[in-house]
Protein backbone atom coordinates (compact mmCIF):
# COMPACT_ATOMS: atom_id res chain seq x y z
CA UNK A 1 0.00 0.00 0.00
CA UNK A 2 1.72 3.08 -1.17
CA UNK A 3 1.55 6.18 1.60
CA UNK A 4 -1.07 7.83 -0.96
CA UNK A 5 -3.31 4.99 -0.45
CA UNK A 6 -2.92 5.21 3.67
CA UNK A 7 -3.58 9.14 3.47
CA UNK A 8 -6.82 8.18 1.58
CA UNK A 9 -7.66 5.34 3.72
CA UNK A 10 -7.10 7.77 6.72
CA UNK A 11 -9.13 10.30 5.15
CA UNK A 12 -11.94 7.95 4.36
CA UNK A 13 -11.84 7.04 8.11
CA UNK A 14 -12.24 10.37 9.23
CA UNK A 15 -14.88 10.64 6.81
CA UNK A 16 -16.73 8.11 8.39
CA UNK A 17 -16.36 9.02 11.79
CA UNK A 18 -17.56 12.14 11.57
CA UNK A 19 -20.80 11.16 9.18
CA UNK A 20 -21.52 8.92 12.64
CA UNK A 21 -21.12 11.74 14.99
CA UNK A 22 -23.11 13.96 12.99
CA UNK A 23 -25.68 11.89 12.40
CA UNK A 24 -26.36 11.05 15.96
CA UNK A 25 -26.52 14.85 16.11
CA UNK A 26 -29.06 15.11 13.38
CA UNK A 27 -31.23 12.64 15.12
CA UNK A 28 -31.11 13.83 18.02
CA UNK A 29 -32.40 17.59 16.87
CA UNK A 30 -34.68 16.00 14.97
CA UNK A 31 -35.91 13.93 17.74
CA UNK A 32 -36.02 17.26 20.26
CA UNK A 33 -37.86 19.51 16.93
CA UNK A 34 -40.27 16.42 16.58
CA UNK A 35 -40.80 16.51 20.28
CA UNK A 36 -41.67 20.38 20.08
CA UNK A 37 -44.15 19.71 17.55
CA UNK A 38 -46.03 17.10 19.35
CA UNK A 39 -45.80 18.84 22.60
CA UNK A 40 -47.61 22.14 20.73
CA UNK A 41 -50.06 19.68 18.85
CA UNK A 42 -53.68 19.92 19.65
CA UNK A 43 -54.57 16.40 20.54
CA UNK A 44 -57.14 17.09 22.39
CA UNK A 45 -58.94 18.42 19.23
CA UNK A 46 -58.24 16.37 17.01
CA UNK A 47 -59.45 13.61 19.26
CA UNK A 48 -62.39 15.46 20.16
CA UNK A 49 -63.67 15.71 16.49
CA UNK A 50 -62.73 11.88 16.41
CA UNK A 51 -65.18 11.64 19.13
CA UNK A 52 -67.93 13.21 17.94
CA UNK A 53 -67.62 12.02 14.35
CA UNK A 54 -68.06 8.10 15.95
CA UNK A 55 -70.65 9.52 18.15
CA UNK A 56 -72.42 10.50 15.29
CA UNK A 57 -72.07 7.55 12.99
CA UNK A 58 -73.38 5.75 16.36
CA UNK A 59 -76.53 7.85 16.41
CA UNK B 1 22.22 -12.40 -30.52
CA UNK B 2 25.38 -11.52 -27.89
CA UNK B 3 24.84 -9.91 -24.35
CA UNK B 4 25.23 -6.86 -24.89
CA UNK B 5 23.37 -6.94 -28.11
CA UNK B 6 20.59 -8.62 -25.96
CA UNK B 7 20.47 -6.41 -23.47
CA UNK B 8 20.53 -3.55 -25.83
CA UNK B 9 17.31 -4.41 -27.38
CA UNK B 10 16.01 -5.16 -23.77
CA UNK B 11 16.81 -1.72 -22.37
CA UNK B 12 14.90 0.00 -25.86
CA UNK B 13 12.17 -2.43 -25.33
CA UNK B 14 12.03 -1.31 -21.19
CA UNK B 15 12.00 2.53 -22.15
CA UNK B 16 8.61 3.50 -20.62
CA UNK B 17 9.34 2.05 -17.53
CA UNK B 18 10.91 4.39 -14.49
CA UNK B 19 14.93 4.20 -14.81
CA UNK B 20 15.92 2.61 -11.51
CA UNK B 21 13.70 -0.11 -12.43
CA UNK B 22 15.66 -0.28 -15.83
CA UNK B 23 19.02 -0.15 -14.32
CA UNK B 24 17.63 -2.83 -11.91
CA UNK B 25 16.64 -5.29 -14.58
CA UNK B 26 19.38 -4.48 -16.58
CA UNK B 27 22.02 -4.90 -14.14
CA UNK B 28 20.37 -8.47 -12.60
CA UNK B 29 20.18 -9.54 -16.71
CA UNK B 30 24.08 -8.73 -16.62
CA UNK B 31 24.74 -10.94 -13.66
CA UNK B 32 22.32 -13.62 -15.11
CA UNK B 33 24.51 -13.75 -18.13
CA UNK B 34 27.85 -13.67 -16.29
CA UNK B 35 26.41 -16.79 -14.19
CA UNK B 36 25.72 -18.78 -17.36
CA UNK B 37 29.33 -17.97 -18.96
CA UNK B 38 30.81 -19.23 -15.96
CA UNK B 39 28.96 -22.45 -15.92
CA UNK B 40 30.46 -22.52 -19.94
CA UNK B 41 27.49 -21.69 -21.60
CA UNK B 42 28.08 -19.07 -24.51
CA UNK B 43 26.19 -15.97 -24.45
CA UNK B 44 24.01 -16.64 -27.80
CA UNK B 45 23.05 -19.61 -25.67
CA UNK B 46 21.51 -17.89 -22.75
CA UNK B 47 20.07 -15.11 -24.67
CA UNK B 48 18.21 -17.94 -26.87
CA UNK B 49 16.79 -19.21 -23.47
CA UNK B 50 15.97 -16.46 -22.34
CA UNK B 51 13.77 -15.49 -25.42
CA UNK B 52 12.38 -12.59 -27.48
CA UNK B 53 13.36 -9.42 -25.25
CA UNK B 54 10.40 -7.75 -26.58
CA UNK B 55 8.43 -10.53 -24.81
CA UNK B 56 10.78 -10.97 -21.74
CA UNK B 57 9.95 -6.97 -21.14
CA UNK B 58 6.58 -6.94 -21.84
CA UNK B 59 6.52 -9.69 -18.99
CA UNK B 60 8.57 -6.70 -16.68
CA UNK B 61 5.89 -3.97 -17.74
CA UNK B 62 3.25 -6.46 -16.27
CA UNK B 63 4.93 -6.01 -13.07
CA UNK B 64 6.98 -9.36 -12.52
CA UNK B 65 10.13 -9.59 -10.57
CA UNK B 66 13.42 -10.89 -11.93
CA UNK B 67 13.44 -13.94 -10.27
CA UNK B 68 9.59 -14.65 -11.10
CA UNK B 69 11.05 -14.06 -14.73
CA UNK B 70 13.95 -16.05 -14.32
CA UNK B 71 11.73 -19.28 -12.81
CA UNK B 72 9.31 -19.17 -16.07
CA UNK B 73 11.85 -19.57 -18.33
CA UNK B 74 13.18 -22.16 -16.36
CA UNK B 75 9.93 -23.89 -16.06
CA UNK B 76 9.19 -23.24 -19.96
CA UNK B 77 12.54 -25.06 -20.47
CA UNK B 78 11.71 -27.64 -18.30
CA UNK B 79 8.09 -28.00 -19.74
CA UNK B 80 7.08 -31.63 -20.48
CA UNK B 81 3.64 -30.68 -21.97
CA UNK B 82 0.22 -29.08 -20.52
CA UNK B 83 -0.72 -30.92 -17.07
CA UNK B 84 -4.51 -32.05 -17.84
CA UNK B 85 -5.39 -31.72 -13.82
CA UNK B 86 -4.22 -27.75 -13.13
CA UNK B 87 -6.30 -27.19 -16.22
CA UNK B 88 -9.42 -28.41 -14.92
CA UNK B 89 -8.77 -26.81 -11.52
CA UNK B 90 -8.59 -23.91 -13.74
CA UNK B 91 -12.01 -24.56 -14.71
CA UNK B 92 -13.36 -25.74 -12.15
CA UNK B 93 -12.35 -23.19 -9.94
CA UNK B 94 -13.36 -20.37 -11.90
CA UNK B 95 -16.71 -21.58 -12.66
CA UNK B 96 -17.25 -22.04 -8.63
CA UNK B 97 -15.52 -20.03 -6.79
CA UNK B 98 -13.40 -17.31 -9.15
CA UNK B 99 -15.91 -15.79 -11.49
CA UNK B 100 -18.43 -15.63 -8.40
CA UNK B 101 -16.44 -13.76 -6.24
CA UNK B 102 -15.20 -11.17 -8.50
CA UNK B 103 -18.43 -10.92 -9.38
CA UNK B 104 -19.40 -10.30 -5.71
CA UNK B 105 -16.99 -7.69 -5.39
CA UNK B 106 -18.10 -5.79 -8.84
CA UNK B 107 -21.42 -5.86 -7.32
CA UNK B 108 -20.40 -4.04 -4.40
CA UNK B 109 -18.22 -1.94 -6.09
CA UNK B 110 -21.47 -1.07 -8.12
CA UNK B 111 -23.49 -0.75 -5.35
CA UNK B 112 -21.22 1.84 -3.53
CA UNK B 113 -21.40 4.07 -6.92
CA UNK B 114 -25.35 3.89 -6.67
CA UNK B 115 -25.38 4.66 -2.66
CA UNK B 116 -23.16 7.47 -3.93
CA UNK B 117 -25.52 8.98 -6.17
CA UNK B 118 -28.18 8.46 -3.62
CA UNK B 119 -26.35 10.55 -1.29
CA UNK B 120 -25.70 13.57 -3.97
CA UNK B 121 -29.55 13.29 -5.08
CA UNK B 122 -30.65 13.45 -1.22
CA UNK B 123 -27.86 16.61 -0.75
CA UNK B 124 -29.32 18.08 -3.94
CA UNK B 125 -32.98 17.54 -2.75
CA UNK B 126 -32.78 19.12 0.80
CA UNK B 127 -30.81 22.06 -0.69
CA UNK B 128 -33.10 22.90 -2.89
CA UNK B 129 -35.66 22.49 -0.25
CA UNK B 130 -33.56 24.85 2.27
CA UNK B 131 -33.66 27.25 -0.72
CA UNK B 132 -37.21 27.08 -1.65
CA UNK B 133 -38.40 27.88 1.90
CA UNK B 134 -40.09 24.25 1.96
CA UNK B 135 -38.20 22.71 4.63
CA UNK B 136 -37.36 26.26 6.83
CA UNK B 137 -39.10 24.78 10.00
CA UNK B 138 -36.25 22.00 10.36
CA UNK B 139 -33.82 24.33 9.54
CA UNK B 140 -31.22 22.85 11.66
CA UNK B 141 -31.25 19.90 11.46
CA UNK B 142 -31.88 19.46 7.80
CA UNK B 143 -28.13 21.72 7.44
CA UNK B 144 -26.89 18.39 10.28
CA UNK B 145 -28.19 16.29 7.97
CA UNK B 146 -26.36 17.70 4.60
CA UNK B 147 -23.11 18.02 6.19
CA UNK B 148 -23.74 14.15 7.31
CA UNK B 149 -24.37 13.43 4.02
CA UNK B 150 -21.41 15.25 3.01
CA UNK B 151 -19.22 13.31 5.12
CA UNK B 152 -21.05 10.10 3.63
CA UNK B 153 -20.12 10.83 0.58
CA UNK B 154 -16.37 11.78 0.94
CA UNK B 155 -16.31 8.10 2.20
CA UNK B 156 -18.11 6.26 -0.35
CA UNK B 157 -15.56 8.31 -3.02
CA UNK B 158 -12.67 7.15 -0.85
CA UNK B 159 -13.98 3.40 -1.05
CA UNK B 160 -14.69 3.85 -4.63
CA UNK B 161 -11.41 5.19 -5.42
CA UNK B 162 -9.36 2.16 -3.31
CA UNK B 163 -12.27 -0.28 -4.49
CA UNK B 164 -11.79 0.32 -8.11
CA UNK B 165 -7.90 0.76 -7.55
CA UNK B 166 -7.25 -2.54 -5.51
CA UNK B 167 -10.18 -4.48 -7.87
CA UNK B 168 -8.35 -4.11 -10.75
CA UNK B 169 -4.64 -4.89 -8.81
CA UNK B 170 -5.94 -8.15 -7.95
CA UNK B 171 -7.92 -8.86 -10.84
CA UNK B 172 -4.70 -8.68 -12.69
CA UNK B 173 -2.87 -10.78 -10.51
CA UNK B 174 -5.53 -13.17 -10.36
CA UNK B 175 -5.54 -13.57 -13.86
CA UNK B 176 -1.44 -14.06 -13.99
CA UNK B 177 -2.28 -16.84 -11.37
CA UNK B 178 -4.62 -18.52 -13.59
CA UNK B 179 -2.12 -18.19 -16.76
CA UNK B 180 0.73 -20.08 -15.06
CA UNK B 181 -1.55 -23.23 -12.64
CA UNK B 182 -2.89 -23.33 -16.59
CA UNK B 183 0.66 -23.65 -18.14
CA UNK B 184 2.57 -24.87 -15.48
CA UNK B 185 0.66 -26.65 -12.62
CA UNK B 186 -0.62 -25.87 -9.37
CA UNK B 187 2.22 -24.60 -6.28
CA UNK B 188 4.20 -22.39 -9.21
CA UNK B 189 4.22 -18.95 -9.08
Amino acid sequence: MSKKDIKLLITGAIALFLACFLGIITIVLFAFKLGNKAMEYDWKGAFGNVTEQVQSLGD
Amino acid sequence: MNKSEYLNKLTNELGHMPYGDVKDIIQSMEEHFDEGVSEGRSEEEIAASLGDPAELATEFKDGAKFKQVMKRRKLSDNFKGPDGRSRIFVILFNIFVGVECWLILLAAIFAAFMCLAGDAALIGLIVAGLITGVLTEFLVPFIFLILTLVCVAIFLIVLLILGIKYYAKGLKGYIRWNKNVWNYGLGEE
